[in-house]
């Protein structure tokens, strides 16, 4: 697993994970999801380079997306494959770890009502 | 521990069985190997994600929740091809942990993602079976090819 961290405009942090989010893998993402989480950012999780997941780095992008949550911001997954995708809804945690399919679409959601 | 075992096709049957340790590597281990044999079988991507997104499981439950009795603990996997779906029992030398157990989405929701590993593991698996025996644990399922 690779864990990249980058700005993405103002106040939003970009995450770009390849590789496996096993049971090493999600080792592997727990420190930097965790500093990416507690820097009062919204966050957007490139899911493009992942081509396996399971509850146990569920549960990072998780614990991630509740602390995020707790400074009013969000954590949106772009744009994981479509085996991936079936594994989040399957276990029923789309609304916490929402999905998105391009950049503009993370950011539209980031964006507060009524600034461009 | 690093795998111990492995045996190719057996009685002309695509059936593959390994030893594993329990650790992270090992547990890493297996779903390596489950890719190799998926790459050999030519299986259908789907079917192979879902068998190893349920092996990931057990074999994480084992690690997390399956106390251990000696340095010699152990996870066994049989991988079974048949002409309509995967056969998988898994078998580990800890403390009892059943996955049949009700397992709900709503549940884990609330908390940080536990118990989404049962969760997927019953909506991956058909026929999932739980048996414990005097010295392991045994879980059978299987993972449909159509």
């Amino acid at each position: 697993m690779q864990v990249t961290v980058s700005d993405f405009g103002d106040q939003v942090k970009k995450v770009i994970l390849v590789g496996k989010l096993d049971i090493v893998g999600a080792q592997k993402i727990e420190l930097p999801m965790a500093t990416v989480s507690g820097s009062k950012c919204d966050v957007v999780v490139d899911m493009v380079g992942v081509d396996f997941i399971a509850s146990i780095g569920i549960r990072h992008l998780v614990v991630a997306a509740r602390t995020v949550a707790r400074s009013s911001r969000k954590l949106v997954l772009l744009s994981p494959n479509a085996l991936v995708t079936d594994v989040l809804t399957t276990s029923g945690l789309q609304d916490l770890l929402p999905i998105v399919r391009s950049e503009d679409e993370a950011r539209a959601i980031f964006t507060p009502h009524g600034q461009s | 521990m690093d795998s111990r075992s492995d045996h190719g096709n057996v009685l002309g049957r695509c059936l593959r069985i390994r030893t594993f340790g329990v650790t992270i590597h090992d547990v890493a281990a297996i779903d390596t190997w489950l890719e190799e044999i998926a790459t050999q079988w030519s299986l259908n991507e789907t079917v192979a994600f879902k068998a190893r997104v349920c092996i990931a499981e057990l074999a994480a439950n084992v690690l997390e929740h399956g106390i251990a009795k000696s340095d010699d603990d152990c996870i066994v996997v049989t991988v079974d091809r048949l002409e309509d779906e995967i056969q998988v029992e898994f078998v580990d030398s800890r403390h009892a942990f059943d996955p049949t157990v009700s397992a709900t989405t709503k549940n884990h929701a609330q908390s940080n993602g536990g118990g989404a590993g049962l969760v997927l593991l019953q909506a991956y698996a058909c026929d999932l079976t739980y048996t414990a025996e005097a010295n392991s644990n045994r879980t059978k399922f299987k993972v449909r090819l159509s």
